[in-house]
């Protein structure tokens, strides 16, 4: 069984008089394991596809079937159960808590989840030396640099060991070789992890990084391509 | 306990914010403590300056009413100790004792005043702000003495020791005059009482009126106030029956009660006024603190944070800064209340006329003050939790798109 299943999804936004079709008849699979990239150009639907596989947003039309759930019969709640337990996220601007330090803020998911703090230990620092920010566990958020922050969000979103890892453009507020070296430590953990990733894209020497390649253009599939070489 | 840190460590990183709620719950409660703190010294000192005048019960002859002068000796109680032994035999009753009021020149080295005077037994329960109000010698112990007050004594120009004459008409109509010798002198905090009052004990007023075993009116002290129509009531034929009528304090003082009640509509209006002022203001800053968290609220439910938690982490922040407003409100409040209290404040004439003495009295009342306190936080949370339904009723996708 796939881990995601999206079928014939359609979202579309009213500004005032105005209905934009944002997604039109999209249909694909996610299987477990995956190293996936959306790709296209700014306001082709990324996002907003993002957001309704990560029960962010819903669809207008169209079923997203989570291990074989219909994501659209969860309620509020079940829906946050499931982000927590079950997906990671990880944003273009990082979205870090301020107020709380690295290891806090690594820590948060597994304090929501009431997982025991012994355990909470162990895996915040397992991760945070993974991600290479032992030095940095005290350091609060805006102590750090762009890609500090995003391996900072990448440990977070895999704190609570989730099927799945949606990053929404996680190299875009980065430099090159910041952004090279946050897709090879995504890539090294969805080796190691075994964690399924779908990032968002539209540069073409992060796309290289991706198993499998989903072109959006203006709301539709354009082609799906496999990519086997990695960089 | 990490919802709580957040918001302890949110209150800080927006120190600006987090002053103007506090601020703002403190001055409330300080506003609430102060103004409670007047109005609970003004209905103190009203209910204490209407008894010490009225008693709970007044006693009078049943054509009291009727007399056409507000001194006259016309209709007197005969055989005042039947009624005193009545009463003093309830046992709803503590006290009750005779008292004449009478109309009076002072008449001292060419100098005399048109005064109030007021026969009173030596051991009376009555005046007790002229009891301690002594200034210079002491209180009535015997016959002949005679109390003024310091204002009258100096436009006398008369001293403890030195007698006076008292010029009176009589019950039959004639004039009399008698000399005293002033006992003591006494300043209350009413000019206008201390204007117009002299005391001499009742049995020297029976003999100087010539009222021979008579009254003009028995006090009576009740154990519990709030049973006075009833005492009425029940005792009502018995004090008809010896041609005697009983009134209330409420019904010698009706106008005044009517005040009072007004005291209370105000300070309640004072109260709604501070809470509408304090609520928006709040609600208006924690509202604008939040909508500008609102993408971190957007990630903290990314992550998996339910709307519940979301919600608690507001109301928090809310509790928060109610609380340390709230001790605050109180840490200024109450030395601002206590030290007001010693002397009040001077409102002069028009305080003096509506019976409270000229200084507006102060007093401290800890239900006030807890009120004061739970208001603020009370306030304070209210913003909170509406601050929280709105953040809470926002589609996830909308709070991250803020962020």
């Amino acid at each position: 069984m796939a881990l995601i299943s999206m079928n014939n999804i359609n979202k579309d936004y009213t500004l005032g008089k105005t209905t934009i079709h944002a997604i039109k008849g999209v249909s694909f699979e996610i299987d477990r394991g995956e190293f996936l990239s959306v790709v296209g150009p700014s306001g082709c639907g990324k996002t907003t596809l993002l957001n309704i596989i990560g029960c962010i947003d819903k669809p207008t039309e169209g079923t997203v079937l989570f291990e074989g759930t219909d994501i659209a019969t969860l309620s509020d709640n079940m829906e946050s159960e499931l982000r927590l337990k079950k997906i990671g996220f990880i944003f273009q601007s990082f979205n870090l808590i301020p107020v709380l330090n690295i290891f806090e803020n690594i820590e948060l998911p597994l304090i929501v989840g009431k997982v025991p703090k012994s355990e909470r230990k162990k895996r915040v620092a397992y991760l945070v030396k993974a991600v290479g920010l032992e030095e940095f566990a005290a350091h609060k958020p805006d102590e750090l640099s762009g890609g500090q922050r995003q391996r900072v969000a990448i440990a977070r979103a895999l704190v609570n060991k989730p099927d799945l890892v949606i990053a929404d453009e996680p190299t875009a507020n980065l430099d090159s070789v910041t952004g090279n070296t946050v897709l090879e430590l995504m890539e090294k953990l969805n080796r190691e992890e075994k964690v399924t990733f779908i990032f968002s894209t539209h540069n073409p020497e992060v796309m290289k990084y991706a198993h499998r390649i989903i072109h959006l253009k203006d709301g539709t599939i354009s082609e799906v391509k496999s990519n086997g070489g990695r960089p | 306990m990490t919802f709580l840190k957040i918001a302890f460590l949110n209150m800080i990183k927006h120190p600006k914010r987090s002053f103007l709620v506090i601020f703002v719950v403190m001055v409330s409660v300080v506003a609430m403590i102060f103004i409670g703190g007047m109005f609970e010294g003004m209905r103190t000192r009203f209910y204490e300056t209407l008894l010490q005048e009225s008693g709970h019960l007044q006693v009078h002859n049943v054509a009291y009413k009727n007399r056409k002068e507000p001194e006259s000796l016309q209709h007197t109680l005969e055989d005042p100790q039947q009624f005193t032994g009545y009463l003093t035999s309830q046992v709803e009753i503590m006290h009750a004792e005779a008292i004449i009021h009478f109309g009076t020149k002072i008449l001292y080295k060419g100098k005399n005043l048109f005064i109030l005077g007021q026969g009173v037994h030596p051991d009376t329960a009555y005046y007790g702000k002229v009891r301690s109000g002594i200034v210079e010698g002491g209180f009535l112990s015997s016959n002949e003495d005679i109390l003024i007050s310091s204002r009258i004594a100096e436009l006398l120009g008369c001293s403890p020791g030195e007698y006076l004459h008292l010029a009176v008409d009589r019950s039959y109509g004639s004039p009399y005059y008698q000399d005293y010798r002033v006992k003591g002198i006494f300043k209350t905090d009413s000019r206008e009482f201390d204007d117009y009052n002299i005391f001499i004990t009742h049995a020297d007023a029976q003999e100087t009126l010539y009222l021979p075993d008579q009254t003009i009116k028995i006090r009576a002290n009740i154990s519990d106030p709030a049973l006075t129509e009833e005492f009425k009531k029940k005792h009502q034929s018995w004090f008809s029956a010896h041609h005697a009528e009983i009134e209330t304090w409420k019904d010698i003082h009706g106008s005044f009660v009517v005040l009072i009640e007004l005291f209370d509509f105000f300070m309640l209006f004072m109260n709604i006024f501070i809470l509408v002022v304090a609520a928006t203001v709040i609600t208006n800053t924690i509202l604008m603190s939040v909508f500008e968290r609102i993408g971190e609220f957007g990630t903290l439910r990314s992550i998996g944070l339910k709307k519940h938690h979301i919600f608690s982490m507001i109301l928090s922040e809310g509790v928060c800064q109610g609380i340390a407003g709230g001790i605050l409100g109180l840490a200024f409040g109450i030395p601002l209340l206590l030290w007001v209290s010693q002397t009040g404040i001077d409102m002069g004439e028009a305080a003096d006329a509506m019976k409270m003495g000229s200084t507006f009295p102060f007093a401290f009342s800890f239900s006030n003050t807890l009120a004061a306190f739970l208001f603020g936080i009370g306030v304070s949370v209210a913003g909170s939790v509406y601050a929280g339904f709105v953040n809470i009723r926002l589609k996830l996708i909308d709070t991250l798109r803020a962020s």
